[in-house]
């Protein structure tokens, strides 16, 4: 049987005395694309904000192929893999796109005993992966800023594609975007996909990740309440669960 | 025609500096040509500014990280009278005249050090604690040598550096240089750029927001420790009272280079020419024999005009560079 490439068992967090997240357990498999879905406070940003070691769990344990891992910095989780776009975070919008792709993880080349930045392969590889994502853009040194939103994420996600990341976190790619912008994410994840690169997509609109996920985990009040591959679910049972409310913390039933 | 007519405009507005500079100088060459035209003044501006210069690209380097340090004046004041008083009185006739050149620099790290660490990784909020340090520079300068040391008690090797023109400028241009090509050619500098522009999103990428705000602070104090040892030579004594103000002058050199207070923004050829710019004005002033007072008005009208240039010329690189 293959492995799970990520397993996270029984995970607690409290922020203060809210109890954000509840004895979560969630898998993911490689190259699978996973709508994580839920209404606003849910807990799926904590969930990968755990995995992206942006914060740390206080219980429960993270296994990266039936390894058990300690994820306790954005680095880690890097090492291992795994690529978080957050919320209108991935970007500097006065950087260039290169600088952007690249950024913290420069090419260099040797210049005597220096090490000097390679702008011409780094300005080469960014126009091939934008190529590949099927992005019009002139030259690899326009600034981020002057790309519409769904092109800054593809700039963010060009980083997943150079680095062979094996997981890609996308924490609401969708949040403020056009029709066309939310149309190049899908597309986007799809080439992921092409690539065998596994995706969590998180949102709370599931009309953005249905079209390409193939299988959805609702969180809801920082439980997990429903976990269901895309073939035995349908649209409207996905948004009768994401409105609901963890039977024991619903006073009137 | 569009493309070179955007391209020159482009040049010029991103040169904007050079061109204010050279507009200055034409001016008060004008007015007064015996003393302005002469290759000798032009070289005294220049090496006047050197001291100076050495706090500005202090200062440069912090606002392009994001950040703030109010105490280049008063370490570089700190520094230069330690120095001193070490050579003079701490331990005379214990340190080789050669090493002497050395005490500034080394006492330039470890003020850069404090800083650093109070707001690298301690992360206090740059702005308040780098005035903290600044009283504490004063106040340790005054408790420990109130009065000025003379040039002539000093090594000679120790003045000559400063006081020499050729040497002030030779190891300043050096300086710039190295310093433009750490900041356009390398990992440090693409990962400064990146912390100023965007901390958050630099730090989760994997830049060490902490250990790199350390490293700013510390080079910002080894320019001050140059600053001071030249401070020495120019001025052929240490005052009590040297580079004390001269931290407005080392913000204004910065926005008039272009730097932006936001971060992330910055070259060292544009910072340069705002220095000379400084210079050139701090230079025809003198030369008219300008009142203090209204000098310090023309200073400061000089800095909100930068502000006001600088936004222009943002508004015009941004309609130039905007993809159609």
């Amino acid at each position: 049987m293959e492995k799970a490439l990520v397993r996270m068992g029984n995970i607690h967090t409290w922020f203060g005395k809210v109890h954000a997240l509840k004895a979560v357990n969630i898998k993911i498999w490689p190259g699978e694309i996973v709508g994580l879905v839920g209404d606003n406070g849910a807990g799926k940003s904590t969930l990968i904000k755990i995995l992206a070691g942006v914060i740390r769990k206080d219980k429960g344990e993270i296994y990266w192929n039936e390894k058990k891992v300690d994820i306790s910095s954005v680095d880690d989780s890097r090492k291992l893999g795994i690529e978080t776009l957050f919320q209108e975070q991935s970007i500097i919008g006065i950087l260039s796109i290169m600088r952007n792709v690249f950024l913290g993880r420069e090419k260099v080349k040797s210049w005597g005993p220096m090490k000097i930045l390679d702008n011409k392969n780094m300005g080469e590889e960014s126009m091939k992966l934008i190529g590949q994502l099927g992005l019009n853009i002139a030259s690899p040194n326009q600034e981020v800023r002057f790309c519409s939103g769904g092109e800054q994420q593809g700039v963010a996600l060009s980083r997943a594609m150079y680095f062979k990341a094996k997981l890609v976190i996308l924490d609401e790619p969708c949040r403020a975007l056009g029709v066309k912008g939310v149309e190049q994410v899908s597309n986007f994840v799809k080439e992921l996909r092409n690539k065998k690169i596994a995706v969590i997509f998180i949102t709370h609109n599931l009309y953005n990740v249905y079209p390409v996920a193939s299988r959805f985990v609702v969180l809801s009040r920082g439980e997990k309440t429903f976990d269901v591959q895309k073939k035995n679910t349908s649209f409207n049972e996905l948004q009768v669960m994401m409105a609901k409310i963890p039977s024991r913390n619903n006073l009137l039933s | 025609m569009g493309a070179t007519r955007d391209g020159v405009m482009l040049f010029f507005v991103e040169k904007i500096a050079w061109f204010l500079a050279i507009l200055f100088y034409v001016i008060f060459a004008v007015l007064r040509p015996t003393g302005m035209l002469r290759w000798g003044t032009l070289v005294f501006i220049i090496y006047s500014a050197v001291p100076l210069g050495f706090i500005v690209l202090a200062e440069s380097i912090c606002l392009i990280s994001g950040n703030f340090d109010l105490s280049v004046g008063m370490m570089t004041g700190f520094i230069g009278m330690v120095a001193g008083v070490i050579i003079i009185s701490w331990l005379p006739d214990t340190i080789p005249a050669p090493l002497t050149i050395l005490l500034p620099l080394i006492l330039g790290l470890g003020c850069g050090a404090l800083n650093g660490s109070l707001v690298g990784f301690l992360g206090l909020n740059p702005f308040l604690a780098t005035l903290g340090t600044s009283m504490v520079f004063l106040g340790g300068k005054l408790l420990i040598h109130p009065h000025p040391i003379y040039g002539t008690d000093l090594p000679k090797i120790y003045t000559m550096i400063g006081n020499n023109e050729v040497i002030s400028l030779s190891v300043f241009i050096a300086t710039l240089i190295v310093l433009w090509f750490v900041l356009r050619s390398t990992r440090f500098g693409a990962h400064l750029y990146a912390l100023g522009a965007g901390p958050k999103t630099a730090s989760m990428l994997g830049i060490n927001k902490g250990r790199m705000y350390f490293f700013v602070y510390l080079i910002a104090g080894f320019f001050c420790g140059m600053s001071a040892l030249f401070y020495t030579g120019f001025l052929f004594a240490i005052s009590p009272y040297t580079a004390t103000e001269a931290l407005f002058p080392a913000f204004a050199a910065a926005v008039i280079g272009g730097i932006s207070l936001k971060g992330g923004r910055g070259s060292v050829v544009n910072i340069f020419a705002g220095l000379i710019l400084l210079a050139v004005v701090e230079a025809g002033l003198s030369m008219f024999a300008v009142s203090p007072f209204l000098r310090e008005i023309v200073f400061g009208c000089l800095v909100i005009a930068a502000i006001i240039i600088n936004r222009l010329r943002d508004s015009v690189r941004d309609r130039i560079l905007r993809p159609v």
